[in-house]
């Protein structure tokens, strides 16, 4: 039963309490009104509040102001002539009250007013915006999502001035009570897509939701999935163009990163840095991502195969090569690459976990000298040190280290295989992965469009070539969209009618 | 449920083929491999075969305080056994690794065993795991001092004489035929009228050296032609043009030409006058005059002198190996099945015997036309 407050401050003091619980930070600071010398009770939570305003705007304005014409009816009136806060609003239940100040604002309780008056007074320490650690480039806008959801959200409104731009507001968590944001354009994205994920958002049933990768796993509901089913960026200007491309976008509170869906597996290829380079430049780039991709899940399971059992795929001089570098090793091909594998993911997890200036340093130790030993010590083979090495700096050319770690885990799988059955075994192992991929969808869009099922049109928009803006007029089929068409009214007629530019 | 069913069928099927295929029983890492790269048959009249492998040695060799790379060497096993496996298998037992064969590139016969027979090597390609992208070639003497040969500038002499010469990409020498091993046991299944053909590797010193073609009849070696009559071997089958010819200009006295060889486009036939089959050539030449000594090309007369001269003497080169080969009852170029083309229900062309009896006095008609395409003067 919910605990309504009543108008004897004691009372209604006591309710307030107990819907707080024991927590000892948060503040009580007990006033009287100059006006009808009433007693009043503020609580509030160290740390979340802005003090200054609380300060002059409430608790100076409470304790000096006298109302000429007395005590107003209402609690509402008396916010309204008393204090100089925009945010105000009445609440008269007292777990409502509490959570308004779990979620930073502060309460007023006045003797002989029913309710509470909950003022926006929210305000903590957050970091300010800054370029995205994780998804750096060379070109186009340099700032990324901070933890604060409307800040986040004002970054897409500042580069998308359309009506058309609907934001949802959800509470998700039972506990956290995290604000999400779902965001779509009205008249471009699928509408059946929006209802698919809102109500996935609103169905989610958790305690805490702490980050929104964590609100991803919950929202595709996939337990036994390596390859991520919703895109994840902390640029505003990605979710721009995902959100202009008619796809969804998903934020959360306390989170840089912004969910976007559906996407395809060459979505996750697509760097910020592609839409501010010239198409030919782009298609290289997204080539040499390609490449990396397959030589970080293949390098090491093919130098297994062709080590241990297809030789004859290589040419005369190479094999001839290897086997003069492999005479001597005591350790096996398969073994060769399991040691310097783990050493490798080793080295990775310590450089991600220490410092940078300490990181950069382990990387040396890692990198240069235990390689280095270990094939002077002829503990390895050199050639497997150079696949181990671009094998590692192929998962490193593809944007955002998650795609990365997945290709890297992808590799584990197909050097079983290679273990097992040799080169067959990889061609075999990665047949049964691509014809599970092509299996796959997200929110209904299946994983490797445009390729599978084929959409030529959408191949020569943006697939591994990036169209050039000019002619980039058509939107993506693959995403279902209600309108399909980039371009709008001419503008060039209004210029030079002399109106509007 | 259909699908359900077409899932599990996918999923027997591959890992049928799995099984198959290479697997863990199959693993042999790559330095416990002894690759052969060449391997040479002989036969001595004691009916003794005797193999010679060459294998490419992996590994390192101290070197004062620490360990360099030594240059990768061949090492020599020869073995002896009363059938080509029999010793091939003695030569698997000598060796410390498991015999490879997956990079077995040339395949030497010796003399006496060509003479005798190339059905007795015919299960090396039959049962042997011996790649088609491997060569065959005629040792002048015996294979097994040809797979001794050394070859300057490589390490492994199978690579010398597959990459650098056989393989064309090194070399422009126009006498170097080349003699595909799929190709020399599998010549008669396209067509029993025609022979084998497969280029002499000798030894120059200690040296390996391409000393022309080898014919056979029947699977017999019958000849080995010099290396002029490989290189316009080389011209009529259309493999390879590059060469150098030379003629004296008729009626420009001490007048000599040189014309180097671009393209040619040749055409064999054969036609039927009544019971004999002649063989016609028809070959148009283009290259660059190289040399003119004795007389300048001031006019196009001059030019179609010359053009003339080069024709002439292209002619009787071609004329020459065909009598040649003729004489040795071979027919390497396949006239016999040009024949049967033209005459498919005629007697002589069922049998390569029947064939043999008319090729080998059948009249050459052949008339080559040489253009100049750099002839050194603005027309």
């Amino acid at each position: 039963m919910a605990h309504t407050l009543p108008p004897a401050l004691t009372k209604s003091e006591q309710a307030l309490r107990k819907a707080l619980g024991a927590s000892e930070d948060i503040l009580f600071t007990r006033l009287t009104l100059r006006t009808g010398g009433r007693n009043a009770l503020l609580a509030s939570i160290e740390g979340m509040v802005n003090r200054e305003a609380l300060q002059e705007q409430v608790i100076e304005a409470l304790l000096r102001t006298d109302l000429p014409g007395g005590l107003p009816p209402t609690l509402t009136d008396l916010g309204r002539q008393l204090l100089h806060l925009v945010e105000q609003t009445e609440e008269c239940q007292a777990a409502k009250a509490a959570e308004a100040i779990f979620r930073g604002d502060a309460v007023l309780l006045v003797d002989g007013y029913a309710g509470a008056l909950v003022l926006g007074t929210l305000k903590w320490d957050e970091r300010p915006v800054q370029s995205a650690p994780s998804e750096t480039g060379l070109r186009g806008p340099r700032d990324g999502f901070v933890e604060r959801l409307t800040t986040n959200i004002s970054l897409i409104r500042r580069r998308l001035n359309d009506p058309n731009l609907v934001v949802r507001f959800f509470r998700v968590g039972t506990r956290s009570k995290t604000r999400v944001a779902v965001l779509h354009m009205a008249d471009i994205t699928n509408e059946r897509l929006v209802k698919e994920i809102e109500q996935r958002v609103a169905a989610i049933d958790y305690d805490g939701i702490l980050d929104a990768s964590q609100l991803r796993e919950l929202l595709t509901g996939q337990v036994y999935t390596l390859f991520p089913k919703t895109g994840s960026t902390e640029r505003p200007d990605l979710v721009v163009e995902a959100l202009l491309a008619g796809k969804v976008a998903v934020l959360a509170d306390n989170s840089p990163f912004a969910l976007t869906a559906p996407i395809t597996l060459g979505d996750t290829f697509w760097a910020a840095d592609d839409y501010y380079t010239v198409p030919v430049v782009t298609l290289m780039m997204r080539l040499v991502r390609f490449i990396g991709a397959f030589a970080t899940a293949l390098m090491s399971p093919l130098y297994i195969g062709i080590m241990t059992f297809n030789p004859g795929l290589v040419r005369t001089d190479l094999a001839i090569y290897f086997a003069r570098e492999r005479s001597g090793i005591p350790l096996t091909p398969a073994l060769e690459v399991l040691f310097l594998e783990v050493m490798m993911e080793v080295l990775h997890e310590a450089t991600v976990r220490l410092p940078t200036k300490v990181g950069s340093a382990a990387t040396v130790v890692g990198g240069l000298i235990i390689g280095q030993a270990a094939v002077e010590a002829r503990l390895v083979s050199g050639i497997v040190v150079i696949v181990v090495a671009i094998s590692a700096l192929g998962s490193f050319t593809i944007p955002g280290q998650e795609m990365g770690q997945v290709w890297r885990a992808t590799k584990w799988v197909l050097i079983l295989a290679a273990t097992t059955l040799g080169v067959y075994g990889v061609f075999g192992a990665s047949f049964v992965l691509f014809s599970w991929l092509a299996s796959q969808d997200s929110f209904g869009t299946p994983y490797l469009a445009p390729i599978a099922p084929l959409i030529p049109r959408d191949l020569l928009v943006d697939s591994v070539l990036r169209q050039h803006w000019s002619l980039f007029s058509r939107r993506e089929r693959t995403y279902r969209t209600k309108d399909d068409d980039r371009t709008g009214e001419p503008q060039l007629k209004k210029y030079l009618d002399g109106g509007e530019r | 449920m259909e699908r359900r069913r077409g899932l599990v069928g996918v999923a027997w099927l591959l890992a049928a083929v799995l099984l198959v295929v290479t697997g863990c029983w199959d693993a042999r890492p790559i330095e416990q491999r002894a690759f052969v790269v060449m391997i040479g048959f002989d036969w001595d009249p004691e009916a003794q075969y005797r193999v010679t492998l060459q294998v490419q040695r992996a590994g390192y060799e101290a070197q004062g305080s620490g360990r360099q790379r030594a240059a990768p060497m061949a090492q020599i096993v020869v073995s002896e056994g009363q059938t080509p496996r029999k010793a091939l298998e003695h030569a698997r037992d000598r060796l410390a690794r498991e015999l490879d064969t997956t990079f077995l590139e040339l395949t030497v016969i010796g003399r006496t065993l060509a003479e005798r027979n190339l059905d007795e090597l015919d299960w090396v390609v039959r049962t042997f795991r011996v790649p088609v992208s491997g060569y065959v070639a005629v040792a002048p003497a015996d294979a097994e001092s040809v797979v001794r040969g050394k070859a300057p500038g490589y390490g492994i002499p199978a690579q010398f004489a597959f990459f650098g010469q056989m393989g064309g990409v090194f070399t422009r020498s126009a006498a170097i035929v080349s003699g595909p091993m799929w190709m020399m046991f599998n010549r008669n299944f396209f067509t029993p009228l025609e022979d084998n053909f497969a280029p002499v590797l000798g030894l120059q010193g200690e040296d390996l050296d391409w000393q022309g073609l080898a014919v056979f009849k029947e699977h017999r070696l019958v000849g080995m032609l010099s290396e002029t009559d490989a290189a316009h071997f080389n011209l009529l089958s259309g493999s390879r043009a590059e060469m150098v010819v030379g003629a004296k200009v008729p009626g420009r006295e001490g007048a000599q030409a040189t014309l180097y060889l671009q393209t040619v486009s040749v055409r064999r036939k054969v036609v039927w006058q009544g019971d004999r089959p002649v063989i016609q050539v028809r070959a148009v030449a283009r290259g660059d005059l190289q040399e003119l000594i004795g007389m300048r090309l001031w006019s196009p007369a001059d030019e179609e002198a010359v053009e003339g001269a080069l024709a002439g003497a292209l002619a009787t080169r071609i004329k020459g190996l065909i009598a040649r080969l003729q004489e040795l009852e071979s027919d390497p170029l396949g006239f016999g099945e040009l024949a049967r083309q033209a005459a498919p229900y005629r007697r002589e062309v069922q049998s390569g015997e029947a064939w043999r009896e008319v090729y080998r006095d059948a009249p050459v008609d052949v008339l080559v036309t040489v253009r100049m395409v750099a002839p050194g003067y603005m027309k």
